[in-house]
């Protein structure tokens, strides 16, 4: 035989051989490793299975909980006493209102029980507020809370015996988030609202939902008119992209890296984005910001906003992103703002905000102010060492406004900016100023 | 499907929440004090990778000779003198810090959910997350509603868990900052490929590229 033959017959067997071996330490490694990953599978299975079963037995047991705060509230004769009661009934709501949202369910179908739970602790936040500034609970107060007990009362009920007889959804099933069953299917929301609407004023509250635009005025503008505009704010051709419906109707159009949207009525900008020229970051020196404050002025006036202060500022992204807010007089009116963005390496304006303006701007009669800068000052905690005040008509509640002295401090390191009532000599609003790389906010 | 659940489980379990509260930046972490450094050693000419907010092994390299070069300890490690010495300040540390995980985490959904998409389609979908947190009918949080199962593909298949660029970063701070190019909508569906008879009945108050927002 061939020698060349002779080692071919024992080496290919051999090296045969040698694959089988591998493939099986291969094959059992692949075995085990895939025993583990099932095992871990159930494992997890069961860990979210149970969380899930969690969920159900404690959404059951908060809005039971909450049942039990309302008759009680109900019973309580003292401020004290209901201002407790409210207390539990928010804290209720709120566990109520998180366990909801992870029931694994269609949670289209559950929308408006979710709104409904969220709204209770809203309107038992803002009652309790109501009782704190002295307003006794009125016969609508006794009215709306006899609803909510009945109604609370029926899906306590309900979700009781769901958690007793396993009705929640287990974790295993399949299911779409945005399926909803057939009564439901037409149109989005059912006919019969299902729970009482809670008249109250808190920033979950229905009339925040549908609050109009009171800053919206004048005719209806055409397209052509729109793109006009838009091209003069853009500096350079814009084309059409549509129509936005909805709270403000607005004509959209856009440009090589620049969006822009102006009002049907009244043709007024709602929003300017354009990409900036620079990624320049930190906080610009006095000089630079000035600047960049008389442009966004200059630009403001262009678009016929004439007595505007600068408030915040903050810088990202190459831009001085500046809040300008409406100034009556000597009164700062918060609510009416509007952002305007400024090109750092450009000095342009490359953006602007007008939707909170545009929101909330109307005539308004301002009070006068009963108190004196010094009587209000004596409502400020001893603890902040004053540096300037002012007069502020600020938001107290979603729809409401008061006219505030400012007082702006410092407690400790702190910055502080602290309203008190002009009228009433209440203490509305405390705010803690916060100063980072990209400027200062107010939380 | 029981192979579906673990799967989706497992993808919850390994999310782990991206707010740095730690005052130094090294190995492994994420987000926009990242995207400082990464900016900053780019200018300085240390580092040639993207800036994309993940601090890997190109960043640590690149940190260890920015620290080496001016004589400072070269452990890797952003602290407060390294960051000084770049030129930046690290909001770690500082109360802005969940703010920053908010940035972030929205910056994940919207690249997530709409990269490719036109800047302002970009930050419409940060928009209407923020419009469904300040919604009674959806959790409360940015992270309640991100995370509320089923509600986004991108976490459901695991694409939030890309690091965004800097678009995606730029468009959720921009809707964090108030803009709203959907004019309040709380739900948006590509009408290639939607099938929910709800939502195809909801009217659309507005098209950006392949997404139709109602």
């Amino acid at each position: 035989m061939n020698k060349k033959v002779k080692i071919l017959a024992w080496t290919v067997p051999a090296l045969l051989c040698v694959a089988l071996a591998a493939a099986v330490v291969w094959g059992a490694a692949q075995k085990a490793r895939a025993d583990e990953m099932s095992a871990l599978s159930e494992e997890y299975v069961a860990l979210y299975v149970n969380s899930c079963a969690r969920c159900a037995q404690e959404l059951a047991d908060s809005v039971d909980a909450m049942s039990v705060s309302l008759e009680k509230l109900k019973a309580t004769g003292s401020t004290a006493g209901r201002v407790f009661a409210l207390e539990d009934i928010v804290r209720e709501s709120a566990e109520a209102e998180k366990l909801i949202s992870r029931i694994p369910q269609s949670q289209v179908e559950s929308m408006e029980l979710a709104a409904f739970l969220t709204r209770i602790g809203d309107w038992a936040r803002s009652l309790s507020r109501r009782l704190l500034m002295g307003e006794a609970i009125g016969e609508k107060d006794t009215a709306q809370l006899d609803s909510l007990i009945a109604s609370v009362s029926l899906v306590a009920e309900r979700f009781s015996s769901m958690a007793a007889e396993g009705g929640f959804p287990s974790g295993t099933e399949e299911y779409d988030y945005y399926d909803v069953s057939d009564k439901n299917e037409e149109g989005g929301e059912p006919s019969e609202p299902e729970y009482p609407t809670l008249l109250y004023d808190g920033p979950f509250s229905e009339a925040v939902e549908r609050a109009e635009p009171l800053g919206v005025t004048g005719e209806e503008g055409s397209e052509d008119e729109a793109k006009r505009k838009a091209e003069e704010i853009v500096g350079a051709p814009v084309s059409f992209d549509g129509r936005t419906e909805g709270t403000i109707p607005t004509y959209d159009f856009s440009a090589e890296g620049a969006d822009i949207s102006i009002t049907v009525r009244g043709l007024n900008v709602l929003y300017f984005m354009k990409t900036p020229s620079t990624d320049i970051s930190g906080i610009p020196d006095e000089a630079e910001y000035e600047g960049f404050v008389a442009a966004g002025e200059a630009f403001l006036r262009k678009l016929g906003y004439d007595s505007m202060a600068p408030s915040y500022a903050e810088f990202t992204d190459g831009t001085a992103l500046i809040s300008y807010v409406w100034k009556r007089g000597e009164v700062f009116v918060y609510n009416d703002l509007v952002k305007v963005r400024i090109d750092r390496a450009t000095g342009e304006p490359v953006g602007l905000d007008a939707r909170n303006y545009l929101f909330s701007h109307r005539e308004r009669t301002f009070p006068e102010p009963t108190l004196s800068e010094d009587e209000a000052r004596s409502a400020v905690s001893e603890n902040l060492v004053i540096e300037s005040s002012g007069l502020a008509l600020i938001p107290v509640t979603p729809m409401t406004e008061a006219l505030c002295y400012e007082f702006r401090g410092r407690c400790g390191s702190r910055e502080f900016v602290v309203y008190v009532n002009a009228v009433t000599g209440r203490e509305e609003r405390v705010f803690m100023v916060i100063e980072d790389e990209n400027g200062k906010s107010a939380v | 499907m029981k192979r579906r659940i673990a799967a989706m489980i497992m993808i919850a379990l390994l999310v782990v929440p991206t707010v740095v509260l730690a005052a130094s930046v090294g190995y492994g972490a994420r987000g926009d004090d990242v995207i400082k450094i990464q900016k900053a050693l780019k200018k300085w000419g240390y580092y040639s990778g993207s800036v994309d907010g993940i601090f890997g092994s190109g960043t640590l390299a690149a940190v260890k000779s920015f620290q080496k070069k001016n004589g400072l300890k070269a452990d890797g490690v952003v602290g407060p003198a390294t960051a000084a010495k770049m030129g930046i300040t690290l909001s770690s540390g500082s109360s802005s810090g969940t703010t920053t995980g908010d940035v972030y985490l929205l910056a994940r959904i919207i690249y997530g959910e709409a990269r490719g998409e036109p800047y302002k389609g970009q930050v419409a979908i940060g928009a209407v997350v923020l419009n469904r947190v300040k919604s009674a009918s959806f959790p409360n949080t940015i992270a309640g509603v991100i995370y509320q199962r089923g509600a986004f593909d991108a976490v459901s298949d695991g694409q939030i868990n890309l690091a965004p660029d800097a678009t995606a970063v730029r468009a959720a701070r921009d809707a964090l900052n108030g803009w709203d190019p959907t004019n309040g909508c709380l739900f948006y569906y590509n009408p290639k490929t939607a099938t929910s008879r709800w939502m195809l009945a909801r009217p659309v108050l507005l098209r950006i590229g392949n997404h139709a927002f109602c």
